[in-house]
């Protein structure tokens, strides 16, 4: 019923913040009833954007620019309730509820304006204001990204926390892959605009198919002084998304590259896996692309 | 072993209030020609306030304590022509956003051309030769043409290995580092620590590395230094620290990073608490009130750096009261 979702992806893209606002109703599939509601269009009669949000809530990377300055964490909080209807009293109830919940004393902090609070209690009342809706799905975009590393870990236990008691579902956009491993179930691996791979998490993190995740999951630095990282995966950096190459558009950057792979663009296969959906937008992947890897890849299956 | 080429004692820098904040508060750091050493730490550890006093970057509302010494000449005393001399030929600094450090008005090329004018009275000419061979040097694909481009026009990957390319264009012997992968894609990231380590061996640059990412520094360090609260709290060889920290702080920064930290269905070991408010600093350890094992002694004089191994020293009361045979040293 509640999965999380976890989207790597190359820092230049952060684009997909706008477009993720209006998510293609197949992504929600698990979240039930809200699937449902879902399969209408973002914006058409059937469901209306102040619906849509309140079901569909965000918590943004930088967690003070996302705080209105001149407003106290009691009123941020209520604020959203209360433009939906709910009594002044009974929104400043839920606001005092969900502080405890997200491990600030409301006695303490209810009063505190944002500039009052450190980088993670700055999250955890955007995180606090984002469950005032009570929604089904949270979009967590770089959510823990700016925070320390030793506050992160505090931020990432609350997060699925929240999520067993709610019955939450995530979508979780990040680049870091250890983020990733911790919280999600399944991974969809995204490279200039484009999803490369779609699977649960601890197929993908083991046994990626696209060269692209195999690259990136090589490029996380060892955390092994005698066992260092000798060659880079992976050579320049992600071409200009103004103008993508032609056909698969990690091509440019592929040792397996083959003159099939700049003619046409692989389009996310069929099932790889056994019971969960593994998807893989790469020639080498489909037997009939004529790529020469293709018929490798066959063999080893 | 050699001389130092960078000797600093007790440095201190205080930026003027109100309130007054200690940026940093007492770091003592020595570097031999040739050494990397990564500089570990949160934000507002005062590590790249550490890397700013080396340079004399910082604002003149930063009052400096302690002694500077960088290949053998003391830089709180440099006037402003040996400071334009020793910035460039002797020491330079490669920063976390190239994008900002270009000026975007002139070609890349003719900024790394200016600085090797300037610095060595060279021909215009000569200058851009020196251009062209730094940047085929940090491998810019077609360096030629690349050298008339405007830092706009380069992705965040080549705009740091031009970065490189001008830190290095006056043949510095202490590179300084301040985050310089931390605005780059992981796969780009990579490409990068391993140049800079490639360079570093080649030319025997000593590097002071900073950086929050403990990742990056196993890549990058021979030394670690950890930094809390404008302190360093311990030091010691790559593999000493990673291996076999001492530190209360380093345990619990590397319990949340290492190994199998992030299986999933598990949950993080996190420090609780936040780092302190440096303007508002109790006496004793800045990190006793997140310490899980914190005593009252931690809280009324500053712990003293006690040796763990051989080069290995933290700053824990803890480590003196246990006989330092029982921990285990690299």
């Amino acid at each position: 019923m509640s999965t999380i979702r976890a989207v790597p992806r190359p820092k230049s893209e952060q684009d997909l913040v706008t477009t993720s606002l209006n998510l293609p109703a197949t992504w929600l599939e698990e979240a039930g009833v809200l699937a449902a509601k879902m399969s209408e269009a973002v914006g058409s009669p059937a469901l209306g954007l102040q619906d849509y949000r309140r079901e569909v809530q965000m918590v943004f990377q930088d967690s003070y620019a996302s705080l209105n300055p001149r407003l106290t964490v009691e009123d941020t909080i209520a604020f959203g309730p209360w433009v939906h209807g709910e009594g002044r009293q009974a929104a400043v109830a839920r606001a005092h509820d969900l502080l405890h919940r997200v491990g600030l004393a409301p006695e303490r902090f209810a009063g505190r304006y944002p500039h009052e609070l450190s980088g993670g209690q700055r999250q955890r009342v955007n995180i606090a204001r984002a469950l005032a809706l009570q929604p089904r799905l949270l979009i967590l975009d770089e959510a823990v990204s700016a925070l320390d590393k030793s506050v992160e870990a505090q931020v990432l236990n609350l997060l699925l926390d929240l999520k067993a008691e709610f019955g939450l579902t995530y979508m979780f956009i990040s680049h870091d892959l250890n983020v990733v491993r911790f919280m999600s179930d399944r991974v969809m691996v995204m490279y200039l605009g484009k999803a490369v791979e779609v699977g649960p998490s601890d197929v993908i993190l083991k046994d990626p198919r696209h060269p692209y995740t195999t690259a990136l999951l090589a490029s996380m630095p060892s955390m092994d002084p005698d066992n260092r990282t000798r060659e880079a995966p992976l050579f320049g950096d992600p071409p200009n998304p103004i103008d993508p190459p032609p056909g698969c558009r990690f091509h440019t950057r592929c040792k397996f590259a083959a003159p099939v792979c700049s003619a046409r663009e692989p389009g996310l296969g069929a099932d790889l896996g056994d019971d969960l959906v593994h998807r893989v937008a790469c020639h080498m992947a489909d037997p009939s692309s004529g790529h020469p890897g293709a018929v490798a890849a066959m063999e080893r299956a | 072993m050699s001389e130092a080429i960078v000797d600093v004692r007790g440095l201190t820098v205080e930026f003027s209030g109100p309130p007054p904040v200690r940026a940093v508060g007492g770091v003592d750091l020595t570097l031999v020609p040739g050494e990397v050493l990564a500089l570990l730490g949160e934000s507002g550890s005062g590590k790249s306030v550490t890397l700013r006093a080396l340079m004399r970057l910082l604002p003149k509302r930063a009052a400096i304590g302690g002694t500077i010494r960088v290949d053998a000449r003391d830089v709180r005393q440099m006037g402003a022509a040996e400071l334009s001399a020793y910035r460039g030929s002797t020491i330079a600094m490669i920063f976390q956003e190239p994008g900002l450090a270009f000026d975007p008005v002139y070609s890349v090329g003719d900024q790394i051309a200016e600085a090797v004018v300037r610095h060595e009275g060279a021909a215009w000419a000569q200058g851009r030769r020196r251009a062209l061979e730094l940047f085929e040097r940090v491998r810019i694909p077609s360096a030629a043409r690349r050298l008339d481009s405007y830092p706009h026009e380069m992705s965040g990957g080549m705009r740091q290995r031009a970065m490189i390319a001008l830190a290095l264009s006056c043949r510095p012997k202490v590179l300084l580092a301040d985050e310089p992968t931390t605005a780059l894609d992981a796969t780009v990231q990579i490409q990068i620590l391993l140049l800079l380590r490639e360079l570093q061996r080649e030319l025997g640059l000593a590097v002071i590395f900073v950086t929050h990412d403990i990742g990056v520094a196993t890549e990058i360090a021979d030394r670690i230094a950890v930094m809390y609260a404008g302190r360093i709290v311990e030091t010691g060889s790559c593999r000493a620290v990673i291996r076999a920290c001492a530190h209360p702080y380093t345990q619990g920064l590397l319990a949340s990073r290492a190994g199998q930290a992030f299986e999933r269905g598990g949950r993080l070991q996190a420090i609780p608490g936040a780092p302190p408010d440096l303007s508002r600093l109790m006496p004793g350890c800045a990190f006793a009130p997140r310490c899980a094992k914190v005593r009252d002694a931690c809280r009324s004089g500053l712990p003293a750096e006690i040796p763990v191994g051989a080069g290995h020293v933290a700053r824990c009361i803890l480590l003196a009261k246990e006989p330092a045979a029982s921990l285990s040293s690299v």
